[in-house]
């Protein structure tokens, strides 16, 4: 139930940025802004929800996921109501891209670390199963935005989604609660000889948090974060540019990232799985050295089968790269709340995808080929996996709680 | 007294000083890039920017 709520929210959470592809032309056509003014808007709101990661799960931690993803609903609404009304780019910039990336990033952090607080074992298997609600959801939601922007128009739209997504949220929220203990029951997995004490029952302490702070992991895994969406973001800009200029049409070059989608739902589910059982630490490591050396097929890749391949070979550890890390955070700092601890991550993560997307059309620019963008996105891959070497083994907790 | 977490710091201050240095020399190139190509065409001064991308940066 806990999992099936926290998808919810999270599908209406990426929403947000779902829609900004079919929006894009029909505000051009309106208020004669340049696609590069409109896509600023995208780029604010994907840094908003970046640099706010940390706070959003500091929040999570402090008040609980429940009460921050109120907030979060609030800013949700006001930020679909107003820009479904703005009349002049700098307040399509506060409400899309300040208010509504904001918003987004309280509803993707808190949630992840609620969820797996409801977990004393499995957590492998609830993760995942989120994970893939969170790839299906925007597959989903996508078309129905298509449908509404040709049945009602843009703005109608982001006031149809806004109220709708407000009360869907509403509902889940009802039936939420932050943690088992808040509601009176154990978590999913406890057993008898695990007794009825547990570090989460304490809640949120900065004594423990600081203790987080000086592992060296919780810094390694912030930066491999970074390293990692640099290595997937430059192929998911780049990738269609990058087979239309060897000769592919543009339906051929879709359903490269049609592969990547698909493929990379079966990853996002066993790899959770998989680290739970058997450790983390190896499955982070073949995933990133994966998507790393998968990407180096793209130096020579000209015809359809080459690229599709490639989405083949690339899908599978890019699916698993970032999914495992709600349940490594759990077998190195237990049932301690984890909100700031992965609101860090993601902001590392923000500023990697920001970074990445915005790499290759430079690089093409200056050198009229992708290929030093390709050996960018291998190497910051690479660099990524020889981090996840450093980390510590997850066969124990790294930390101790004193209280 | 708690041991400070110097090997993940630094390999953070890694992470920024790699990150400068590329966006220097992208940037960098990308502003020769069109200065020169700027030149052969139309002889327009460079921007602020573009001159302090190629001031910055030690390769170029």
């Amino acid at each position: 139930m806990v999992v099936l709520i926290a998808s919810i929210i999270q599908m209406v959470g990426s929403t947000i940025r779902n829609v900004f592809g079919v929006m894009v032309d029909p505000m051009s056509v309106e208020f004669g802004w340049s696609q590069g003014q409109i896509g600023l808007g995208y780029a604010i709101g994907a840094l908003c929800t970046a640099l706010f990661s940390p706070i959003a799960g500091m929040l999570g931690d402090l008040v609980g996921a429940k009460k921050a993803m109120i907030l979060g609903t609030i800013l949700f609404l006001i930020g679909m109501i107003w820009t479904a009304n703005v009349q002049s780019i700098w307040e399509f910039y506060i409400a899309y891209g300040v208010v509504l990336g904001i918003a987004q990033s309280i509803y993707l952090v808190p949630i992840v670390p609620a969820v797996v607080s409801w977990f004393k074992r499995g957590t492998g298997l609830g993760t995942g199963a989120m994970m893939v609600a969170w790839s299906i959801g925007p597959a989903l939601s996508i078309q129905m935005l298509a449908i509404c922007f040709e049945l009602f128009g843009w703005q109608e739209t982001f006031l149809i989604f806004g109220l709708l997504g407000t009360l869907v949220i509403g509902i889940c929220l009802f039936f939420f609660y932050d943690s088992p203990e808040a509601k009176g029951v154990l978590p999913y997995g406890w057993r008898k000889e695990d007794g009825d004490s547990d570090e989460a029952t304490a809640g949120w302490h900065s004594a423990g948090q600081k203790l987080i702070y000086h592992t060296d992991s919780f810094w390694h895994l912030i930066n491999l974060h970074f390293w990692g969406c640099v290595g997937h973001s430059v192929i998911l800009v780049a990738v269609i540019p990058m087979a239309i200029n060897k000769g592919l049409t543009l339906v051929s070059a879709a359903g490269i990232l049609s592969i990547i989608a698909v493929v990379s739902i079966i990853s996002r589910f066993a790899a959770p799985i998989i680290g739970d059982k058997f450790g983390s630490k190896p499955i982070i490591f073949l995933s990133f050295l994966g998507q790393g050396l998968s990407v180096l097929l793209l130096l020579n890749a000209s015809t359809v089968f080459d690229f599709y391949l490639f989405a083949l070979l690339f899908g599978l550890p890019y699916g698993g790269e970032g999914t495992v890390i709600p349940v490594i955070n759990k077998q190195y700092y237990g049932r301690f709340p984890m909100g700031t601890t992965y609101g860090w991550q993601l902001f590392g993560a923000g500023i990697g995808m920001a970074i990445g997307g915005i790499l290759p059309g430079i690089i093409f620019d200056i050198t009229s080929t992708y290929d030093f963008a390709i050996w960018v996105s291998a190497l910051s891959s690479i660099w990524g996996s020889i981090i996840v070497l450093m980390l510590n083994r997850t066969n124990k907790m790294i930390v101790e709680y004193s209280t | 007294m708690e041991r400070l977490p110097s090997r993940g710091i630094s390999m953070i201050l890694l992470t920024v000083l790699m990150s400068a240095f590329l966006m220097i020399y992208i940037g960098a190139d990308f502003s020769k890039n069109r200065i020169d190509k700027r030149q052969v065409s139309d002889g327009i001064e460079s921007t602020w920017w573009e001159k302090g991308f190629v001031l910055v940066c030690p390769l170029h």
